[in-house]
């Protein structure tokens, strides 16, 4: 027991709004200052429209590169406009419009569905939005210099080197994609957190909406996924920039090594982009059914699974470049087993059908839609994984329709349907179900004309990414039909554009639960308050809006969880993860520029990175960083506990295992380690496949590579006592044991890079790679060092009251993380000077 | 523990399992048939086959004792099918393995 019962009295909040009401104190900024907006309603609807916007513009690319294909020998674009096109048609599409659309969906929609207040780290969510924005600027603004990304997609080595693409534009691929994926896994952390640490009272993992479980382990597989590629990123931008041979074959590097580090993210990035599509489709159909969706249990293990075995198929991208038959056999057996989840997905939706007869609107036509193609998509997939067929079709426009199937019908055909079912809950209005059906049936008929041909233009042999064809050899037709059902499809979605403008002013107002859905989003009638929920009232079933008769009354008046407030502050109540009950009130913050104003510093740090102009990168440096220590700095409410209502007397922000602010550092953890070990895959990869330059490579130092390991050890003990100190309010000594801990870290930092101060990062990829490593556990070790100055600082500054203990509860994991990874580091560093010969 | 923990673990064990045997496979190919050779191709069988079977038993055991709360239990469902699948794909990975006498195709 901790001693918060005994500091009860205090007066709650420090930032509370004394004179405001319980309205006003949720009120969105307006003006300019809707940009200091911290609520997921407006950062969920950013994400949607910004991801539909980069759409849009992808969508002309194709168009553009349908265009130059509509016949033999065309010169609509130039060669490397051409290149220019498809390459930043394809980055677009998988970056910048698919996940952050998607992830936009889980920030909007998932608060209202578990029944919470906000997103439980709002600041967070912003902040995510704005890196995500600039990102996304970085990587358009390179047609503005003439420098757009021309490698394709995947930005295979050697081509992307210096010697190959002198210019820019690869740099403002890596650099801007690399911003934007730090918005996707912040985004990750806080959809992870908020699943499972703010759920209404009651509601247990298995009364969780379908979706709540699809949001859930997509955010895992995004923090697990995107790692290697950001390591990639990072490895070729410091060798585009620094000239380290991460990937120079003369040095012992490998382009197959950015292959894997590139498909290790790329392969699940697919199933990240069809689990919350699939998660639509599972919230739509009991609705128009009437029903419950068939096999919950079953569903949610074939999300699990799939979840986890779309992680052991990258290679089947990489069948052609001579991998040995046994691994070829390994990956082949994962790309077929991922065919089991997907299979108990589509049945369970089948049969979800079967169970009643479904109501024909605009939304359960894309379902249908999305069931045709995704199925289809899914044949050639299990085509493409037979290694003889694959080595046929390699490379060619089997492929691109392939890939299309499964993206299109995977995720746009349920993401319209998902703008149709939900529009009424942005705008109060419904959309045009005459317009809507048109719609669906442009976007059918043009989807299957375009790409249904490419299966045959490819068995044909036209390869990808060619600019033009000569006549006479059967690919003119084939290719003039693509491009006509491509512009009947960009018809189709021209035509959602303009009904979405027409229902804005002339729709039909929505009212509440207009379609007659179970699940909590529509509680309100549209449009909802920015609060979600007055009170926050007990969920008893999956379905609450159909099972529990009390929440079709009076919104405003439904009994629940923290109707009074006390304390003037936003808040919304933390649940213990797998059952559900109440465990604390989680305070959430009120509108503030921190967020813009740091990703904006990071968004400079970044660009001047771009121009090699290091001042201003240093400068940006320091304004993030303060930017950081603003956002954290924030005064604390926890301590004290309060009435609830309900019979509920809960904590404020208790430093608990099961908190949101806890569960966050294991999640951050998490994608920590996942970019830790992409750098131990690559410096254990290049060891095995080139021994020659392992040998070459001058040897750690034992002494002081034991030296850090020591170090690390005695860093996490004293972050673990700083915690036991702080428990027992004894802030004088836990602020000097902080101390110590920081200057452990330090010391650890040091000796691992006196431990490694020999090798030649220039001389060979390994052992540029080891630096590489040793440079990132110093970056973690600084922040860790940061923190525990921090820490230290609030408490010596009178900022710690008693009873506050959640920053060095918090701490401690995040110190034995960075821990765990410093000793590693040193016991590789160890081995290498056993076991290298 | 409470049946509800035992409950997470049941459902998220047998398929972590199947991923750290997946990687311990794949490591033991890169072992043996990358450039180092660093153990011959039957004894890197042999260990695949112990592994294999170590990692069959623990993905096996949700099967065989399902922590269930009460009947009707969708997570309990859940539990069961993730292990099946878990398996099945563990054998599914060792499957081809003892049919190769060399790592050359
Ligand atoms: C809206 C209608 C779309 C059309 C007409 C279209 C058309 C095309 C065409 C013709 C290519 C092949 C270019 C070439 O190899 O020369 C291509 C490539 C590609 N498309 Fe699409 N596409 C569409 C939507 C999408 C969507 C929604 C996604 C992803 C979510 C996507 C992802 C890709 C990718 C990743 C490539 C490969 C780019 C590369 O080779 O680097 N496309 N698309
Ligand atoms: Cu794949």
């Amino acid at each position: 027991m901790s001693a918060t019962a005994e500091h009860q009295t205090y007066t709650g909040a420090l930032k509370g709004e004394p004179n405001k009401s319980f309205e006003e104190i949720w009120a969105q900024p307006r003006g300019i200052r809707s940009l200091t907006s911290v609520s997921h309603r407006v950062v969920g609807k950013r994400f949607i429209v910004t991801g539909f916007i980069f759409f849009l513009i992808a969508g002309l690319l194709a168009l553009g590169v349908r265009t130059q294909l509509i016949v033999p020998g065309n010169t609509f674009l130039d060669l490397q406009t051409y290149n220019q096109f498809f390459t930043m048609h394809g980055t677009l599409m998988m970056f910048l419009f698919a996940i952050p659309i998607l992830e936009g969906f889980g920030v909007y929609f998932l608060p209202l569905m578990l029944g919470a207040r906000d997103l439980i780290f709002p600041r967070l969510g912003a902040f995510g939005y704005f890196c995500y924005l600039f990102g996304g600027i970085i990587v358009l603004s390179s047609f503005l210099f003439d420098a757009a990304p021309e490698s394709g997609w995947f930005m295979y080595t050697p081509l992307t080197t210096k010697e190959y693409t002198p210019g820019l534009s690869a740099d403002f691929w890596l650099i801007g994609i690399t911003f934007a994926e730090i918005a996707s896994v912040t985004a990750a952390v806080e959809l992870i957190a908020a699943i499972l640490c703010a759920r209404a009272p009651g509601m247990s993992l298995t009364k969780m909406p379908i979706f709540g479980w699809y949001i859930l382990i997509t955010a895992f597989m995004i923090a697990i996924g995107f790692p290697p590629l950001i390591i990639g990123s990072v490895l070729l931008e410091s060798q585009r920039l620094l000239g380290l041979p991460f990937f120079d074959a003369a040095f012992g590097g490998d382009p197959l090594l950015w292959q894997h580090l590139f498909w290790i993210f790329g392969h699940p990035e697919v199933y990240i982009i069809f689990l919350p599509a699939a998660g639509f489709v599972s919230t739509m159909l009991p609705t128009f059914v009437g029903k419950p969706i068939f096999g919950y249990g079953f569903l949610v293990a074939a999300i699990v699974t799939m979840g986890f075995i779309s992680f052991g198929l990258w290679a089947h991208h990489m069948y052609a470049t001579g991998i040995s038959p046994v691994s070829l056999s390994l990956f082949s057996a994962a790309s077929t087993m991922v065919a089991i989840p997907t299979g108990i997905q589509i049945f369970c939706f089948i049969a979800t059908l079967a169970q009643g007869r479904p109501r024909f609107t605009t939304p359960m036509l894309f379902v249908f839609g999305f069931l045709f193609i995704f199925v289809l998509g899914g044949l050639t997939g299990v085509m493409l994984a037979s290694v003889p067929f694959n080595f046929q079709v390699h490379d060619t426009y089997f492929v691109v329709a392939h890939l299309h199937y499964v993206l299109i019908g995977g995720m746009v055909f349920p993401l319209f349907g998902a703008f149709y079912y939900w529009v009424p809950h942005f705008t109060g209005r419904m959309m045009s179900e005459t317009l809507g059906k048109w719609v669906f049936w442009l976007m059918f008929i043009g989807f299957n004309t375009t790409f249904f041909l490419m299966h045959v233009t490819g068995l044909r042999g036209m390869p990808r990414r060619v600019a033009t064809y000569p006549e006479d050899i059967g690919w003119d037709r084939l290719n003039m039909l693509s491009s006509i059902g491509s512009y009947i499809l960009a018809a189709g979605i021209a035509l959602f554009v303009i009904d979405f403008f027409r229902h804005l002013r002339s729709g039909e107002p929505a009212g509440r639960n207009p379609w007659g859905a179970g699940t909590m989003e529509w509680f309100y009638p549209t449009v909802a308050p920015g609060y979600n929920f007055r009170a926050i009232p007990p969920v008893r079933s999956r379905e609450p809006l159909w099972d529990q008769p009390e929440l079709n009354e009076d919104p405003a008046a439904v009994g629940g969880v923290l109707r009074a407030y006390p304390d003037h502050r936003r808040e919304t109540v933390g649940c213990d993860p797998l059952s559900g009950e109440p465990l604390h009130i989680a305070r959430l913050p009120h509108p503030t520029w921190v967020p813009l104003f740091t990703a904006f510093a990071i968004a400079v740090m970044f660009g001047s990175l771009l121009v090699s102009a290091y001042w201003v990168t240093a400068g940006a440096f320091v304004a993030m960083m303060a930017g950081f220590t603003a956002w954290a700095w924030e005064p604390s409410d926890s301590g004290v506990t309060r009435d609830a209502g309900l019979g509920y007397r809960l904590p404020v922000d208790k430093a608990d295992r099961r908190s949101h602010t806890y569960i966050a550092v294991i999640g951050t953890l998490l994608i920590l380690g996942a970019l830790y070990f992409s750098l131990v895959f690559g410096v254990l990869y290049l060891w095995n496949t080139f021994p020659d330059f392992a040998a070459r490579i001058a040897r750690p130092d034992p002494l002081m590579a034991g030296g850090a390991i020591a170090a690390a050890v005695l860093m996490a003990v004293g972050a673990m006592a700083a915690k036991w100190l702080s428990m027992r309010d004894r802030f004088l000594t836990a602020a000097l044991t902080g101390v110590v801990t920081a200057a452990l870290g330090a010391a650890t930092a040091g000796l691992l890079y006196l431990a490694i101060a020999d090798i030649d990062r220039n001389a060979t990829a390994l052992g540029a790679t080891a630096w590489a490593i040793v440079a990132y556990v110093g970056v973690l070790m600084f922040i860790a060092i940061w923190w525990a100055l921090f820490n230290a600082l609030r408490k010596l500054t009178g900022r710690t009251r008693p009873g506050q203990h959640v920053a060095d509860f918090n701490f401690s994991p995040f110190a034995k993380g960075v821990a765990l990874f410093a000793a590693t580091t040193g016991a590789l560093l160890l081995a290498a000077q056993g076991a290298l010969p | 523990m409470t049946t509800r923990k035992n409950q997470a673990i049941a459902l998220a064990a047998p398929i972590t399992i199947w991923a750290v045997h997946f990687i311990a496979l794949y490591g033991l190919i890169s072992a043996s048939c990358g450039p180092r050779m660093l153990m011959p191709i039957a004894v890197m069988q042999m260990t695949t086959f112990i592994v294999t079977v170590v990692a069959l038993i623990g993905a096996g055991l949700p099967l065989i004792r399902v922590p269930v709360r009460h009947q009707g239990d969708d997570l309990a469902t859940a539990i069961r099918v993730c292990a099946l699948i878990s398996v099945i794909a563990i054998i599914a990975n060792a499957l081809s393995f003892p049919f190769f006498s060399s790592c050359g195709g």
